[in-house]
């Protein structure tokens, strides 16, 4: 475990070469940064200096057992476009004549047969005549389709609002991009790997024969079955099934007989189209090319609109699997079966994950299993005699991609630009704020009185001492869930549980309920309401029947004396007030620190003087001695 | 560039507070320990980013208070059990992290790792009995805890920096008058220096050019005193502005303020190159002297002068603060102020801030319109709080408090349509980082 590991953190840190092995990895990453360990024993000074750099290290139980998982290849992914044969163009220097620049910077450019070219960065992407293919999606003109005997036309043209302005938000967001230069461009060739500036060495995205003919089998099966079919790929973290769904997804809305699927998007560590601890149901009716963080998914977009969101509020499910299935479970009602579903499971293929996946492929009625071997003999034993209905398909797992920020900055780049993320407005581009969040006008939220916008606090997982509630949320990120208006009582009721697997809505809330809301909701001393823990320890989870996740929300500061929130959410003022009449409550739990949110304004105003005002949580570091070398590796726990 | 640490700690003088509770480093209240052990575990290891050594010192103390406490029902393995508990996941954390940042490709052992890190190595072997063998007996365990919470104090918390604000309160005072006076000396000095340059066309010579070398060096010295809680920079803003340096004083209305720009840019521009907080005080003075005239008369000089100096601030900030990257929230900040106090000079401000960002005018315009309606109809009344303030003195409040009112007050004025509603949204973008509340 240890080789890998090690080579995911030279990844973050080094330019590595193209292609560079685990191993060799490896060694970079011990001649750059821990020569230490080779050195002659320390002086005894030293070694306590070494014990003190340890110490301020958090523990968080992903020191252990831990491999490089990361799934989400910022860089790579948005330029992936490939041919079988992968004769990529190095264009425009060699096309002689098959690259015309046009006005604005846009490009036409003529490819034969076969022929691939790829370009890094933000674009618009037409098809003028004949067809083309990127990541498994089948792109031909909209208009007269013209054959071509030989041949295919495609323009490429730069984008108006582009996800770039968060480059200056959060050092996350640089190095990700080619150099500019063409600076009125969004968009550039990929040159050979060889020309220098190697942070970029994108490897071409390979569909192998197996995937193919995997691809084409799912395909048939969508047309014969009239659209029952649920496909959920099976792997390990880093074995491709991200990389999969959206092949398929791409394959299958190509289709002109379809245009729309459902995407179970079911994985909290990193997920396709949300922040992370989120859950959710989306009709995906574009392509899905770039890295998860430039598609988040939303009730107003137009290609990948949000239809009913869950939240864990974690980033694995390990303290209440049982909720998560039940979420699960309850977002697939909302599923058309006309359309397609593909759902995106977690990495977490053993022990209590692999019983959840078992349980998972049963509760939404998985007609499609893709393996992606090699599995543990077991699960996949468990998982087919359990499905006998369904047909199993399986693939080698893809090796994994070198990636070029850990997990927790994957998960931390898309939810700010999740927080970023502008309601577009229908047909129009996702846009995006390039206003640091600290200055973006925060919603006011009373939680006491007639009058209070929030109802309570849930906490799940590990509760916060009352009195600390406060200090705990301040600064922190939680999950706004609304609640039906007849399951508002129950779920303030001790005896209410979670959902069974057979969500058999008639029953409701009835039988849960005899006492006043008003029992269960405690007040901390600066009157926060929260729901006190039931003697075993927990707080139940929300019945995910009757209630649904609306938003996540930056707690920006709390206003004891006016007993109000100050919360930041991506909504927009109409979604808002649409919810004002409903009964909100707010759940929080082991969500990752937003340490983005606390930078953002510091890296915009690139000064200094950000720190000379008091700066909640946030120290300078001022020597790069100590601090320079701790190491953190903070990869989510066990799932992937 | 710089790096920053997020730690689940508000400020660095709670870090303290804990260690004295936990520590007993001054004597503490009977509950002391036990309500920094509930911090650290019940709120800040929720919040993420919480250093193992903290974590380990406030595990190992639960264990003692749990054995302190009088309760009867505890049984022998219950109690053993927590001490266990704590020490292994003290000794495991430790290893696993100095493993993780060694680096190699075959894992080198517990008791190897422990011997890098130069923790005792009979922790990690007491570790491996607790769990392997027998749980160890009490009085082994009660031994151990102790000898690790010295280990921890040695190797985090007696490092920790004392903060230095802690040190400021009484050392030294300076009084404010001698400090003005310079302030009042050195700056006349340089006005004389420049007119007389002026005056003999010798403003570009290398001779007076050290001259105002030197001023800057003497206006530093001053910024630089009291820089704890940055008076330095207040009582030289104070002075400047209050007592009308920057006004020419034959001025008459509608006059260019060149002159006056001219004269004072070189050192001003310099100032602020060197002391980041000095736009932000400028411009927070400007605006009170802007707003304070509760009668601001489109007749009135002074005014229109403090007027052309203000916006003349900003875009100098901008200039020339650090990476020349423009100062969006000392922007928002005069625009609100020109907002919440329509008045003709004012008014001239905020118009002219507007036309130069379109970014202002999408937050601001319609506020800025009707705060012009407001005042044009003259049914705006003077908020009390703020006029009581400034009856009080406003020159003695020091400047975040001005802030504060100035904060305040569109929460009071546009409160009553909306306060039935559980949810509205602020007025105005917040100029303070996450976490306060403006």
């Amino acid at each position: 475990m240890a080789p890998k590991r090690n080579a995911q953190e030279a990844f973050g840190n080094l330019v590595v070469p193209h292609q560079i092995s685990a191993f060799a990895a490896a060694r970079l990453a011990k001649q750059s940064k821990h020569v230490a360990a080779y050195q002659e024993p320390l002086e005894d000074d030293e070694r306590l200096h070494d014990a003190a750099s340890l110490a301020q290290v958090p523990y968080d139980g992903n020191h252990g057992d831990t491999s490089s998982d990361a799934e989400s290849e910022p860089g790579n992914s948005v330029l992936t476009s490939t041919l079988k044969p992968t004769t990529i163009i190095h264009s425009p220097a060699h096309g002689k004549g098959a690259v015309e620049a046009g006005p604005d910077g846009r490009l036409t450019i003529t490819l034969r047969n076969n022929e691939t070219t790829a370009y890094v960065g933000e674009y618009d992407l037409r098809v003028l005549e004949g067809i083309a293919t990127i990541y498994g999606a089948v792109l031909a003109p909209t208009s007269s389709p013209r054959r071509r005997r030989d041949g295919t036309v495609v323009q490429i043209s730069h984008v108006q609002s582009t996800i770039r302005v968060l480059d200056k938000l959060s050092p996350l967001f640089r190095n990700m991009w080619r150099r500019e230069d063409y600076p009125t461009r969004t968009f550039q060739p990929l040159q050979s790997p060889a020309d220098g500036d190697s942070q970029h060495s994108p490897l071409p995205l390979e569909i192998d024969q197996r995937t193919e003919t995997v691809l084409s089998r799912l395909s048939t099966e969508v047309d014969s079955t009239a659209r029952l079919t649920r496909v959920m790929a099976v792997g390990a973290k880093s074995s491709g099934k991200s990389t999969f769904n959206r092949i398929l997804c791409n394959a299958l809305i190509s289709k002109p007989s379809l245009q729309k699927i459902l995407y179970l998007d079911l994985d909290p560590g990193q997920p396709e189209f949300g922040p992370s601890g989120q859950l959710s149901l989306v009709e995906v009716t574009a392509p899905i090319l770039g890295p998860p963080f430039t598609h988040p998914a939303s009730a107003r977009s137009p290609n990948y609109s949000l239809l009913r969101a869950h939240t864990i509020a974690a980033t694995s499910f390990k303290d209440d699997p049982a909720h998560y299935v039940a979420c699960a479970t309850e977002l697939v009602q909302h599923a058309d079966r006309q359309y397609p579903l593909v759902v995106n499971s977690c990495g977490w293929v053993s022990g209590l994950g692999a019983s959840v996946l078992h349980d998972l492929t049963q509760a939404l009625s998985i007609t499609q299993v893709v393996l992606l071997e090699p599995l543990d003999a077991g699960l996949t034993a468990a998982l087919q005699t359990s499905c006998t209905d369904a047909t199993f398909h399986r693939l080698p797992r893809q090796p994994a991609r070198p990636t070029a920020r850990t997990p927790a900055e994957s998960r931390g780049m898309q939810t700010m630009a999740y927080f970023h993320h502008r309601a577009a407005k229908a047909t129009s581009e996702p846009r995006w704020s390039s206003k640091a969040i600290s200055s973006r006008r925060p919603w006011l939220v009373s939680y006491d009185g007639p009058h209070a916008g929030i109802q309570a606090i849930i906490s799940y997982g590990t509760q916060p001492h009352p009195d600390f509630l406060a200090e705990t949320l301040d600064g922190s990120l939680v999950a706004l869930v609304r609640l039906d208006s007849q399951y508002e009582r129950g779920v303030l009721s001790s005896s209410h549980h979670t959902a069974t697997s057979e969500p058999s809505a008639d029953d409701s809330s009835e039988s849960a309920t005899t006492a006043p809301p008003s029992d269960l909701i405690k007040r901390t001393k600066d009157s926060l309401p929260y729901i006190a823990p039931t003697t075993s320890g927990a707080t139940a989870p929300l019945d995910p029947r009757f209630s649904e996740c609306v938003s996540l929300a930056l707690v920006r500061g709390i206003d004891t004396p006016n007993k109000v929130l100050q919360l930041v959410t991506p909504l927009s003022e109409s979604q808002v007030a649409a919810l004002m009449d409903q009964t909100l409550v707010i759940v929080r739990g082991s969500f990752d620190a937003p340490e983005w949110a606390y930078l953002e304004d510091l890296h915009l105003n690139g000064r200094e003087s950000g720190m000379e005002t008091e700066r909640p949580w946030v120290s300078r570091t001022e020597t790069v001695g100590i601090e320079g070398a701790v190491w953190r590796l903070r990869h989510p726990p066990l799932a992937g | 560039m710089p790096r920053y640490t997020i730690h689940p700690w508000r400020t660095h003088t709670d870090l303290l507070t804990v260690r004295a509770q936990l520590y007993h480093v001054d004597t503490p209240a009977p509950d002391a320990r036990r309500h920094a052990v509930d911090r650290i575990l019940s709120c800040w290891k929720l919040r993420g980013n919480l250093p193992h050594a903290v974590e380990s010192t406030a595990l190992l103390i639960d264990a003692q208070l749990h054995h302190q406490s009088q309760n009867a029902d505890r049984s022998d393995f219950a109690l053993r059990a927590v001490y266990t508990a704590a020490f292994t996941r003290f000794v495991t954390g430790f290893c696993d992290i100095g493993r993780s940042r060694e680096g190699l490709l075959q894992p080198s052992s517990m008791l190897d790792v422990a011997k890098r890190i130069g923790m005792p190595v009979r922790f990690v072997g007491l570790r491996h009995e607790a769990v392997h063998e027998e749980l160890p007996s009490l009085g082994r365990l009660v031994g151990a805890v102790q000898e690790a919470l010295r280990w921890l104090w040695e190797v985090y918390w007696s490092r920790l920096e004392v903060s230095d604000l802690n040190g400021v309160e009484g050392n030294g005072k300076v009084d404010d008058g001698e400090v003005e006076n310079e302030v009042r000396r050195v700056l006349k000095a340089f006005r004389s220096s420049r007119r007389d340059a002026f005056r003999t066309n010798r403003q570009r010579a290398a001779e007076h050019q050290s001259e105002v070398e030197a001023f800057v060096e003497a206006c530093g010295r001053i910024l630089d005193s009291n820089s704890r809680d940055r008076r330095g920079v207040g009582m030289f803003v104070k002075v400047l502005v209050d007592e009308r340096f920057l006004v020419p004083s034959g001025r008459s209305l509608g006059d260019s303020m060149d002159g006056a720009f001219t004269l004072w840019d070189p050192l001003l521009s310099r100032l602020v190159e060197s002391h980041h907080t000095l736009p932000a005080a400028l411009v927070q003075r400007l605006q009170a002297q802007l707003t304070e005239s509760t009668v601001q008369s489109s007749k009135d000089v002074t005014s229109e002068a403090f007027a052309l100096w203000l916006l003349h601030a900003l875009e100098f900030s901008n200039t020339y603060a650090a990476h020349g990257s423009t100062d969006a929230s000392l922007q928002a900040a005069t625009l609100r102020t020109c907002c919440l106090y329509p008045g003709h000079w004012t008014t001239m401000v905020g118009q002219r801030l507007l036309d130069r960002d379109a970014e202002l005018i999408a937050d601001y315009q319609a506020l800025f319109e009707a705060s012009l309606l407001v005042a044009n109809s003259e049914v705006m009344e003077e908020d009390t709080e703020v006029g009581a303030a400034i009856d009080c003195g406003p020159s003695e409040l020091p400047i975040s408090t001005r802030d504060e009112l100035v904060a305040a007050k569109p929460l009071a004025l546009l409160d009553d349509s909306t306060a039935a509603v559980g949810w509205r949204r602020a007025l105005f973008a917040p100029c303070v980082p996450i976490g306060i509340v403006a």
